[in-house]
């Protein structure tokens, strides 16, 4: 805030569970300001606005129209990002997209164009490349302490916590199943880490919650680089009993590994619901400040936009050809990115 | 890099939590063998990635398509019979003395799952003139060998041509 004194004013679409971090994140901020947000379900909008202290909408077209708005962060359902993230540019206003940027590669590259021709800061919500880990481990490559990275593995493995049967979660038409849902964080973190971008994806999934689920809520995803590296990207929110939680982050290089273990965290507890470890205070809240710290730079012109559109673009690629990959059983090449 | 990692009480522990069904069905298992020393990784560390993960999954048909870089580092992710889905890496650092940096596997069930750090159980020693680790316990049951080859042979012709291969293991 050395050129701009009055902080930016941010907009949020979609006032559902994501939001939540990104509200708590802009009351730790001074560089920018939570001025409005709107929901379709217009009484959560109002009920959010009145908590937050700032304006609450009932639709897009109404925060667009409020002037003190100078950012949106979109924080809807995937299905909606491509149709609501143009919108939000062609009213001239920074977007922090939540991941993916789009359902399809085609979508995401519509919704950069539209940033790029009007030269507004499009960043996406890839906010696994902002928690202390991620940064520690990228530090230690670029460092040059593992040689160069060869193998990465990410293992981000959970119990179900998505609601009913009718959650847009579990409607692949909705969220691009389970590879554009969630898998897009670990196909950014993968790439960023092997410092290129994939040129292939082979992947397996399960349905392992219930067989009468349409998304595989048990996803490995195998990635190949260019330079004969790999990286095996594996996600779960269907693991037994409901309250796993295992994490794990491998970078394998030419001199050595850097691991983020299980217990990395060095706190591990015993109660009713078994050895679990413990995170620490700190460890991941800065994650979402940091994002969108990094998110105003690039409004501001401070600063690119992180992570660059091209690898939030690809991510989007490799999801797609991922779901490809599921559905023909085969491993998808990927064309070079944008 | 003496002791057959097949041996290791805990592989072996999680082994009967397997066949014993305490984390149900078997339905993912996860390996990384990163050691010190030359050559090729899949000739050096293969035959015994292919034992701990058939130890594992019992004798099946599996569908893999396999990543090698140019000194030898390989990666493969298969779907073996049932569905279960087997990824592993195998990759070797130049240097001395020739030890395991990183030898872990994780076999995931319907039920629950298991991690298995195949260089445990140790002490950590640390002193004021460093830090090192001393591995202590009896080796588990030994698993009888069985040959691994055509296995190999699949992985490094999958990453050579960058298909999928079908094989057994
Ligand atoms: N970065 C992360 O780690 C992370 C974590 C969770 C979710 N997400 C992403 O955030 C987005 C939202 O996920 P969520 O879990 O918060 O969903 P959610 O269902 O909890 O909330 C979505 C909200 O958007 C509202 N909404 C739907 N359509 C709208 C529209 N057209 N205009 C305005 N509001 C609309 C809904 O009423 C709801 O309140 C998704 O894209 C998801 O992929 C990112």
């Amino acid at each position: 805030m050395t050129e701009h004194e009055s902080p930016l004013g941010v907009g949020i679409v979609g006032v559902g569970g994501i939001a939540l971090s990104h509200m708590a994140a802009l009351r730790a901020m001074t560089s920018a300001q939570l001025v409005a947000v709107c929901d379709v379900d217009a009484a959560r909008a109002t009920e959010v606005a009145h908590l937050q202290r700032c304006t609450g909408y009932g639709s897009l077209e109404e925060l667009l129209a409020d002037d003190e708005v100078e950012a949106v962060i979109v924080c809807t359902p995937n299905m909606t990002h491509e149709q609501l993230g143009v919108q939000v540019l062609r009213a001239g206003k920074h977007l922090l997209m939540e991941k993916p940027l789009a359902l399809t590669s085609d979508g995401a590259r519509t919704v950069a164009a539209e940033a790029t021709a009007r030269d507004l800061a499009l960043a996406v919500g890839h906010s696994h490349r902002f928690s202390d880990q991620s940064l520690a481990i990228r530090e230690l490559i670029d460092a040059g302490d593992i040689g160069t990275p060869r193998f990465v593995r990410i293992v981000m493995n959970g119990g179900w916590i998505w609601p009913g049967w009718q959650a847009w979660m579990l409607n692949p038409e909705l969220s691009g199943g389970h590879s554009l849902h969630n898998g897009v964080h670990l196909v950014d973190l993968a790439s960023w880490w092997m410092g290129e971008p994939a040129t292939s994806v082979f992947s397996v999934g399960q349905h392992a919650t219930s067989e009468a689920l349409e998304i595989h809520d048990y996803l490995v995803m195998e990635l190949g680089f260019a330079s004969g590296g790999s990286a095996v990207c594996e996600i779960s929110r269907g693991e037994r009993p409901r309250s796993t939680g295992y994490l794990e982050l491998t970078v394998v290089g030419t001199d050595g590994i850097a691991a983020r273990t299980w217990d990395a965290e060095g706190v591990l507890a015993w109660t009713d619901a078994g050895l679990t470890a413990w995170s620490v205070t700190g460890s991941a809240d800065r994650t979402f400040v940091r994002e969108l710290e990094a998110f105003v730079a690039a409004a501001r012109r401070e600063a690119d936009v992180v992570p660059p559109l091209s690898a939030a673009i690809h991510a989007v690629d490799i999801a797609v050809a991922s779901e490809e990959s599921l559905r023909a059983g085969r491993t998808i090449e990927i064309g070079a990115p944008a | 890099m003496t002791v057959p990692l097949t041996t290791q009480p805990g592989f072996t522990r999680a082994l009967a939590a397997v066949r014993g069904a305490e984390i149900g069905l078997l339905r993912a298992v996860a390996l990384d063998l990163v050691a010190v020393g030359e050559g090729d990784a899949l000739r050096e560390l293969g035959p015994e990635a292919i034992e701990l993960i058939r130890s594992a999954t019992g004798p099946v048909s599996v569908e893999l398509q396999a990543h090698a870089t140019a000194d030898g580092a390989t990666t493969f992710l298969g779907r073996a019979s049932h569905g279960i889905a087997v990824s592993a890496h195998l990759s070797l650092v130049a240097g001395e003395p020739r030890e395991y940096l990183r030898a872990t596997i994780r076999l995931v069930g319907t039920h629950g799952s298991v991690l298995v750090d195949l260089l445990r159980p140790l002490l950590d020693v640390r002193t004021a003139a460093g830090a090192r680790q001393v591995r202590f316990g009896p080796p588990g049951t030994q698993i009888p060998a069985a040959d691994a080859a055509d296995t190999l042979s699949a992985i490094a012709e999958s990453a050579r041509s960058g298909r999928a291969k079908s094989t057994t293991w």
